[in-house]
């Protein structure tokens, strides 16, 4: 599940892999497991119709949100992170050997979504919805720059965030998780990305598809 | 005075504010530190219910006053942090006894480079701005809930460079027992004891159980007295909500456990309540139990600390530039990259420190010294030895350096200490002094006196003796063979006087053949002298084995470890010779033209050899090099190969480059470009770019890559210097395309500038016009083809 995330990070469209990249594809997994450290927080909200966080009195105008997330009473607002030590190691292999820099990079990202989904599982059970984070479809980024203060993310997971609503650590996210609730096909209407996805143009998306 | 009772008796700091203010209504999004002004009369009442639980200390309602959290307030950060200290007076004038203002300090909440954007001079300010309105309101500063010691160093600093109060510096450690940016608490206590702080300590993130073995940690190393501020518990999250379920009781049992331990002051954070003070304060009458760790010299990096207690600490010669014209050269035209991969190999060879030296002539040694240190310390964690005569490249070296480091070094000539002994101080650095003055004296005994002299002169600004690592400078048997024994004296005399000392090793043999022989000798024969501080080239096998060897010998390497780990693997060596041997028949039918398509990165120099043996150099990259890289490229423009494959491929072609260019002669040599390479200032994702500049090099570009982050002044200022044949920017978002916007008009302010290729995820051909760029490179080949197209 990680490699094959991983994989289509890296714009993997079933190409031959030899044996030598297919062991450092493991040893990538192996390495980031041992440095990540996963930290994870929540916040429940009722929310009002269309998309209101009743907690926070913020209404997020996105299609995307009010569409996914329509049958639920509570959303929670996931934060995580796979810590500091991550992105040194990627800097390192930047400077040393890009080819392991990028597939580490692209491990790591995708062992983020892999301990996300771990525990959203763990904490809300399985019956919740996928995970829709700012910048996916019609979903502002700059959303992040409440959630961050909202949530004390700098406090609680040590995240910092630049101008461009991007975390550092890097390997770091934010979501809304509607509870109880069944999960519904993710779709690429309203991204922004859409003219110029590398994922699409691959014939993939960035999520999965069912 | 507050001075005189710091390590002398156990004092009180007040608890947690946050869980006070929510008390009191503050929600999720609020600024705490606007209460100062809208509720005065609760803030003075927080603080005398502190007071009235016995605590010494309050803390002033200011942990978030950095002028950029504090920009998001509607109120001027003057009046807040004057507030929240005139509510804290308020209350320390209701009490009848001695108490104190400590005024709070938190992290900026940005990140410093290399992990964020924000510089350390720009930490630096944002630490002065509030000193500067504090100072003369209270009583000492307490730096708290850190998590990167480089921003530790910057608030330091800014402290005692604008005031003398006391200052409290308390660090957050995750279960791990590390920082959240990988510092350990014996890299904690050595670089804030080396700064001068007055007293350090724990707070936050755990409750005092899981604190203990931290506290335990620091407390068996810590010279200055230790405060403690844990959690009231861990942290639970109960439907989205924080928690904490330690009792005061509890915490009672835990506070007199820490007190005997050996902590000075103790307080509360998170989830912590006047009761729990009051139980503080009911501890702190069993009195102090504090005494200072023995002195041991000790050097660090931000995350790394090497000890010097007994073992033999191996310093990495091989970054300075004199006698290396490659390295040289590489200095000089502003090529890092190498300089980082001469570091990265000595590291992985097994140095523990690296001396950095940048000397050469028309260099601004100071401006290189600080940006080699930075790169240095982006990238790994082995502590740096910064070398130089220059006392003002060692002040910024060392300001800008994260941890404490080495100083390569001071001589007993009274001018050279009177002018780096202060540097050695102020930044805590381990200073290294040679035995000479205007000229070396012949006799171990005439310079163990320089080396008192020294030591004693260090003294006299505060300087412990064992943060003086004497040179007894190795001199070179060719000439002098007669001294070399003085030197081996020397060295013996200081380890009987209890003192640590360095010998640049290859000196010995110059001038003499088998110079790695007497190289070997001489070190044997200084290490069992009682050598601690060898400077060598790790690189050099059979040097460093014979420091394996000796380890064991001297029973350092208990059941030979580390000599197991490293010697056993001489034998696997020879069999993977072997299997190399075979695979070598196997490469007969493997050619360069394959080698690079399939980016079999250890093969790809002995089939460039092997191609040499028939073919000039500049055919071979124009028959099979080029040719190849067509292909792979075709091939990942076709979906045949993707992106970590072609970036094999084009690792693979630099490593054929190299051996291919040693060979050529004159102007065939000199790679084509430059080209000059940015991620703009404010965007710290440089993948990308780096991608572009690896599949550039493969085809024989020379890339002068300024990094990342890079300010607008700098791209013109290396396309001042270096005259490029083209520039590339790169940025990620729509936000950082605004610096890439500026970096262009900037460029444009010039005549001659050449044509400039942006890239990067949000953007497109309408955009580079947008912004008056000349082209877009949609990826890496597309920046080929540009790239070829500029430079015909």
């Amino acid at each position: 599940m990680i490699k094959e995330t991983a994989l289509k990070y890296m714009g993997y469209t079933n190409q031959e892999l030899d044996e030598g990249f297919l062991e450092l594809l493991d040893a990538c997994v192996e390495e980031v497991k041992e440095v990540a450290h996963f930290k994870a927080t929540y916040v429940i909200n009722e929310v009002e119709k269309p998309f209101t966080l009743k907690k926070y009195g913020i209404e997020i105008a996105s299609q995307d949100l009010i569409q996914a997330l329509d049958t639920c009473q509570e959303v929670a607002i996931v934060a995580c992170t796979l810590g500091m030590a991550i992105d040194q190691r990627i800097r390192y292999y930047n400077a040393t050997d890009m080819q392991k820099a990028i597939v580490f990079d692209a491990v790591a990202s995708a062992y983020v979504e892999y301990c996300c989904n771990r525990y959203e599982d763990e904490v809300f059970g399985v019956h919740h919805s996928y995970r829709y984070a700012p910048g996916y479809g019609d979903i502002p980024l700059a959303l992040n720059q409440d959630i961050y203060k909202l949530m004390n993310l700098h406090k609680k997971l040590g995240l910092s965030l630049d101008a461009s609503s991007l975390f550092v650590p890097m390997k770091s996210m934010t979501g809304f998780v509607g509870l109880q609730m069944d999960k519904q096909e993710k779709s690429c209407g309203r991204c922004k990305q859409k003219p110029h996805c590398g994922f699409l143009k691959r014939g993939t998306t960035c999520y999965k598809k069912n | 005075m507050l001075q005189e009772k710091l390590g002398k008796q156990v004092l009180v700091f007040d608890g947690a504010m946050g869980t006070q203010l929510q008390n009191i209504g503050l929600q999720a999004g609020d600024i705490p530190e606007e209460y100062n002004i809208t509720r005065k009369a609760d803030m003075v009442k927080i603080h005398t219910s502190y007071l009235d639980a016995g605590a010494d200390f309050i803390t002033t309602n200011t942990f978030g006053c950095s002028p950029y959290k504090m920009a998001d307030s509607s109120y001027a950060l003057k009046d807040l942090i004057q507030h929240g200290i005139a509510n804290a007076k308020v209350a320390k004038a209701q009490v009848n006894r001695e108490v104190y203002i400590a005024y709070d300090m938190g992290p900026i909440g940005q990140l410093l480079e290399p992990m964020g954007t924000l510089s350390f001079d720009g930490a630096y300010q944002q630490f002065k701005a509030q000193v500067e309105l504090a100072k003369d309101e209270v009583d000492a500063f307490i730096v708290e809930t850190m998590t990167d010691i480089y921003e530790v160093k910057a608030a330091i600093l800014a402290i005692k460079e604008n005031c003398d109060l006391p200052i409290i510096v308390s660090m957050t450690f995750e279960e791990n027992g590390r920082s959240l940016t990988g510092t350990d608490p014996l890299t904690f206590v050595n670089v804030v004891e080396g700064l001068g702080a007055d007293v350090l300590g724990v707070n936050c993130s755990l409750g005092p159980k899981e604190l203990m073995p931290i506290v335990k940690e620091i407390l068996d190393v810590a010279r200055i007295p230790m405060i403690v501020q844990p959690n009231a518990g861990l942290p639970c999250l109960e439907h989205g909500e924080t928690h904490y379920h330690l009792t005061s009781e509890e915490y009672a049992m835990y506070a007199k456990q820490f007190i005997q331990m050996g902590v000075s002051i103790i307080g509360g954070c998170c989830g912590t309540t006047p009761e729990f003070i009051k139980e503080a304060t009911n501890a702190s009458q069993q009195g102090i139990h504090f005494t200072p760790a023995v002195k041991k010299t000790r050097v660090s990096s931000g995350s790394k600390t090497v000890t010097f207690d007994g073992q033999v600490v191996i310093c990495g010669e091989r970054l300075n530039p004199t006698g290396k014209k490659k390295l040289k050269q590489a200095l000089l035209e502003g090529s890092f990259e190498e300089v980082i991969r001469e570091a990265i190999r000595q590291q992985e060879a097994g140095a523990d420190v690296l001396d950095v030296n940048v000397g050469v002539p028309g260099l601004d040694e100071a401006k290189v010294m600080v940006k080699v240190v930075k790169m240095l310390q982006e990238v790994m964690n082995v502590p740096l030895q910064i070398d130089s005569s220059s006392p003002e490249a060692l002040e910024q070296a060392c300001r800008y350096y994260n941890g404490r480091p080495l100083i390569n070094s001071i001589n007993a000539k009274p001018s050279v200490m009177k002018a780096i002994l202060p540097i050695a101080k102020k930044y805590g650095g381990v200073v290294i002094g040679l035995t000479l003055a205007d000229q070396i004296p012949l006799l171990a005994s005439e310079r163990v006196d320089l080396a008192k002299t020294m030591i004693q002169e260090a003294k006299t600004y505060g300087i412990h003796p064992k943060d003086v690592i004497i040179d007894c400078l190795t001199l070179t048997a060719s000439a002098q063979q007669k001294e070399v024994q003085e030197t081996l004296e020397a060295v013996r005399q200081m380890k009987a006087l209890g003192h640590h000392t360095v010998l640049g090793v290859s000196n010995v043999s110059f001038g003499l053949p088998n110079r790695p022989l007497l190289n070997r000798t001489f070190l044997t024969m200084a290490m069992q002298a009682g050598l601690d501080l060898p400077i060598i080239n790790p690189l050099d096998f059979e040097l460093m084995s014979t420091i394996d060897a000796f380890n064991v010998i001297t029973y350092q390497d208990k059941e030979s470890v580390a000599y197991i780990e490293r010697q056993a693997n001489v034998t696997v060596e020879k069999t993977i010779t072997t299997t190399k041997g075979k695979m070598a028949t196997n490469m007969d039918a493997l050619n360069l033209y394959s080698c690079i398509m399939r980016g079999l990165k250890d093969e790809v120099k002995t089939l460039t050899e092997v191609e040499l043996q028939t073919k000039e150099p500049l055919d071979i990259v124009q028959e099979v090099v080029i040719p190849a890289l067509n292909q792979v490229g075709e091939d990942y423009e076709k979906g045949i190969i993707f992106l970590p494959q072609l970036i094999q491929s084009a690792e693979t072609t630099k490593l054929a480059f190299e051996v291919l260019q040693s060979k050529m002669q004159g102007e065939a040599k000199s790679k084509q470009g430059p080209i000059v390479m940015a991620t703009v200032e404010g965007d710290i994702h440089d993948i990308g770019k780096n991608i572009v500049k690896v599949v550039l090099e493969s085809y024989g570009y020379e890339v002068i890559d300024l990094g990342k982050n890079v300010p607008v002044q700098t791209v013109v200022d290396a396309f001042l210097q270096y005259k490029p044949k083209a520039i590339g920017l790169s940025a990620l978002m729509t936000t950082t395309v605004v610096s890439m916007k500026k970096t262009i008009e900037a460029l444009h302010q010039y005549d001659n500038v050449p044509p400039i290729m942006v890239g990067g995820a949000v953007l497109s051909q309408e955009i580079a016009d947008e912004i008056g760029a000349d082209y877009y490179g949609e990826d890496a080949m597309a920046t080929v083809k540009i790239v070829q197209e500029i430079i015909k």
